[in-house]
């Protein structure tokens, strides 16, 4: 519906709905991505020191360290730094395989019905599992844990370009923009695109708190995992056992990172679903 | 040589397995340079159909669209592309054919960008003076479609489809979404336009008397075909074919003393898939005689200009066993 | 027995704390079709759902009264009201495929809406439904009565619909813009049909619509209203002829204005 407002000035941005959802999600994933590359850590994190191993938190190790004398608080940070641009990394991938497929298999007739029936009978197979598989066989290298997680997202944007794709060939402006006389390339990025891509960045936002839950459980697993590299999945293996000795933090510190970083990610996508429903 | 010559189209719409649907059926008409045609219809008539037929929006299955003496079929795609700086269109609702991420002046110079090599500076001036001359300013260039009222909108409709200075507009029902206030202002707009710039319309409208100001001609169509075609005053005042008498008897008076006699059609219009053989009024029609559902009927001069396809333009009142009759439970979409 | 069939006064009706209906008041007198007119967002949609006991949370009726022979609607129970509506009160719905359960064969819902009054046999609703439905000019009862909702066209669904509610036999037709979705041949002749019906058995209507020239053609009395409030009463001779609050002068005139209503004259630009 059209309103009669006149062009607003300045508009208030955080009155705007889901902003604060955006703020705070995006604020919170900021900060950890600028400690994870800019906060000179205390300690170097795979240097263990054999003389302070399972000390509890302290004002020196203020996540105490691990058995083999790692300040855990470093560990943490330093893992973040692959672990979040690799989830981030992974989720963008998979939008940009995903919607360039998606838009191919958009047009109409056959082959794209076709194209879906075969993506419905992969996305049947429980996907974690799939790729579990598929990067055991291919070995430990990181790459495997990029592969796995396009395996998992990628269906996602391929059906959710092409739906979108789908509707907004209907719409009357695509219409209209065929009326004037644009070529189709320019129908596609001028029209298409920037209507899709709001509904893409919530999605992406999705698709990386998945990835790090994805990564972290590959790592648990010792997928893709290097030592001494720390990486959070494998913090929290290696801290498990230790919970019931009563040493909760080495495996409690990565795993509040998780939770951290894909409940940033959630709220961020929550505030953006928000924040263009309407328009 | 007329701006535009539509001869014998016809349009099916093959639905795979369902059944097609034939939805213009023969129609031929001709628009001069600074001229509006009414084309007036109800749902189902194929008006919109036609619309796009013209704008080559569509290819149709069979009959020629010729613009600026040049078939349409005959051009290929880019050039069918070029055509369309000449060729415009403004639609019905307002809103949704605005791209809603864009700003009006984005919008407006969109074509121009397409069509021309003008500069950005002559862009800008000529989408400024384009907007002005459809009532909005400069003011509005850096504005989204969704802060407009609906008159706006559809005049930053209006201004995307003359920029480029077209010699024909098709105007599918541009004024049927606008509250009824604004509605007077719009056509005034559109006629003012025609005068300044010489364009010819192809007014699409499912309501007679919204055309009635403002078209030259009109032609009311029914399945798929014209019934009925005339300059405007002479098919309003004396409308001869039938259907387009019960299409004027459909409107009712404002003043509550007035009771206007009714003319009704019997049953439901059948659907498309199904045409009737013979007159498309088969079936319906309050004086219809035995003859009429054989063969189809050609159109009979009524008047200067006016001709109207009926064989029973005398109204010679139904057999009786014919206005017993009706059509079934048709009418299915 | 009174002359007035449903009184309504001071009604106020509210959504999430907005007051959207501010103390509405008309009568619907026996025998006599009733426009209520206004533009969107006026409230009429709301105050007639008031009165029929459809407004739900997050609305809520806040004051007023209905009365409908002799009984406050407001102050009933659902239950009680159940048995009125339909019975009694019969409603038109612009839409009528959303008055139509799209699953069932249309001579089950017959009978379901005949059933919910009475004690009848299929094939008594059967017979009534045919007749209900040859009344309202279906050709071709026995087709529709076996067939479904999507199978009928606009017009002759709206045709269903209104044979449906007069199988009830109400006094009081509530029909809300009845032929706005449907083509102008079809119109004329749905609200001709309307008037028939009203008129054979002495019925009272309230119809709701934003175009005068329908209240001017079928309706006795007309009520105007505009942002929750009534702004004018009386017969439609008189406000029509001479409308007292500028409001209504307003309305007669783009309503007479618009290019729509020029109907007598027609001179083509040149």
């Amino acid at each position: 519906m059209s309103k009669t407002t006149t062009a607003p000035a300045r508009r208030n941005w955080l009155a705007e709905p889901g902003a604060k959802g955006m703020v705070v999600g995006g604020g919170i994933l900021l900060c950890m991505l600028a400690c994870a590359f800019f906060l000179p850590l205390p300690y170097d994190p795979t240097e263990p020191d054999p003389t302070s191993t399972l000390l509890p938190p302290s004002g020196t190790h203020w996540f105490g360290t691990d058995v083999n004398g790692f300040d855990v608080f470093s560990r943490v940070i330093a893992a973040g730094r692959r672990d979040m641009p690799l989830a981030l990394g992974g989720a963008f991938a998979s939008l940009v395989v995903g919607a360039a497929i998606g838009l191919v298999i958009s047009r109409k007739g056959k082959f794209g019905e076709r194209a879906m029936r075969v993506l419905d009978a992969f996305q049947s197979f429980p996907l974690i599992v799939l790729s579990v598989t598929i990067v055991s066989f291919s070995g430990n290298a990181i790459q495997n844990v990029i592969y796995a997680i396009l395996i998992i997202n990628v269906p996602r944007f391929i059906r959710l370009v092409r739906s979108e794709a789908l509707a907004l060939r209907e719409s009357r402006y695509i219409e209209a923009a065929h009326a004037i006389g644009a070529r189709p390339a320019r129908v596609m990025f001028r029209h298409m695109l920037p209507n899709v891509i709001d509904v893409c960045l919530v999605q992406v936002s999705l698709a990386a708190a998945n990835a790090v839950i994805v990564i972290a459980a590959l790592n648990f697993l010792g997928v893709g995992v290097s030592p001494p590299e720390p990486t959070w999945g494998s913090m929290i293996r290696d801290g498990g056992a230790n919970v019931a000795l009563g040493q909760w933090w080495i495996a409690t510190a990565p795993g509040i990172a998780v939770f951290t970083t894909v409940a940033a990610l959630n709220l961020l996508a929550d505030g953006i679903q928000r924040r263009f429903s309407d328009e | 040589m007329p701006l535009l010559e539509v001869i014998g189209l016809k349009h099916v719409f093959h639905r795979g397995s369902k059944p097609p649907v034939y939805a213009v059926n023969d129609v031929s008409f001709t628009v001069d340079a600074g001229e509006t045609l009414a084309l007036i219809g109800e749902s189902g008539s194929g008006k919109s159909t036609v619309g796009r037929l013209v704008l080559g929006l569509l290819h149709s299955t069979s009959g020629q669209v010729i613009f600026g003496g040049r078939p349409m079929k005959s051009l290929s795609k880019s050039e069918l592309r070029r055509l369309r700086a000449k060729l415009q269109v403004v639609f019905q609702e307002p809103f949704e054919s605005l791209n809603p991420r864009m700003r009006v002046g984005a919008i407006v110079e969109e074509p121009l960008r397409i069509h021309t090599s003008m500069s950005a500076q002559e862009r800008r001036s000529r989408v400024v003076e384009t907007l002005e001359r459809v009532g909005l300013g400069e003011q509005y260039l850096d504005r989204f479609p969704r802060q407009l009222s609906g008159g706006q909108q559809q005049r930053v409709g209006i201004a995307r489809a003359i920029v480029t200075r077209p010699s024909l507009v098709v105007l599918d029902e541009p004024t049927s979404s606008l509250d009824v206030s604004v509605r007077a202002q719009t056509l005034q707009l559109l006629g003012e336009l025609q005068r300044e710039l010489g364009i010819g319309y192809v007014f699409i409208s499912h309501d007679i008397h919204t055309v009635s100001h403002f078209s030259h001609r009109v032609a009311v169509m029914y399945l798929g075909m014209i019934v009925e075609t005339g300059p405007t005053r002479e098919v309003l005042s004396n409308p001869r074919h039938p259907y387009t008498r019960a299409l004027l008897s459909a409107a009712l008076s404002l003043d509550p003393n007035e009771k206007r006699p009714h003319f009704p059609l019997r049953g439901e219009i059948p659907s498309p898939t199904q045409l009737p053989t013979g007159c498309p009024l088969t079936g319906r029609c309050p004086v219809e005689q035995p003859e009429c559902g054989i063969a189809p009927v050609a159109h009979q001069p009524v008047g200067e200009g006016h001709t109207a396809a009926c064989i029973n333009l005398e109204g010679r009142p139904s057999p009786t066993d014919m206005s017993t009759s009706s059509v079934g439970a048709g009418g299915a979409r | 027995m009174s002359d007035d069939l449903l009184t309504v006064s001071g009604l106020k009706t509210e959504f999430n704390g907005n007051l959207v209906v501010h103390g509405v008041g008309f009568r619907i007198r026996r025998g006599r079709a009733v426009g209520l007119v206004g533009e969107t967002g006026s409230g009429k949609s709301v105050t007639v759902r008031s009165i029929l006991g459809l407004v739900r949370p997050p609305g809520r009726v806040v004051e007023g009264s209905a009365i409908f022979e002799g009984r406050d609607l407001l102050k009933l129970s659902q239950r009680e009201l159940r048995k009125i509506r339909g019975a009694r009160i019969g409603f038109v719905a612009q839409n009528p495929f959303g008055a139509l359960n799209p699953i069932l064969p249309i001579k089950k819902q017959f009978y379901n809406a005949l059933r919910a009054h009475r004690r009848i046999s299929s094939k008594e609703a059967y017979q009534l439904a045919l007749e209900g439905l040859s009344s309202v000019g279906v050709a071709g009862p026995e087709r529709v009565l076996n067939g479904y909702a999507h199978e009928l066209s606009g017009g002759m669904a709206q045709r269903v619909v209104i044979a449906l509610v007069m199988s009830l036999d109400p006094t009081l037709l509530v029909a809300d813009e009845p032929t706005t979705a449907l083509d102008l041949t079809v119109q004329r002749q749905v609200l001709e049909l309307i008037d028939g019906l009203i008129r054979e058995k002495n019925r009272s209507m309230l119809l709701i619509t934003h175009d005068l020239s329908v209240v001017a053609q079928y309706c006795q009395d007309i009520v105007v209203m505009r942002a929750g409030e009534v702004v004018e009463t009386g017969t439609v001779k008189d406000v029509f002829a001479n409308p007292t609050h500028p409001y209504t002068r307003q309305l007669l005139k783009a309503s007479a204005d618009s290019p729509d209503a020029l109907r007598e004259e027609s001179h083509a630009t040149t």
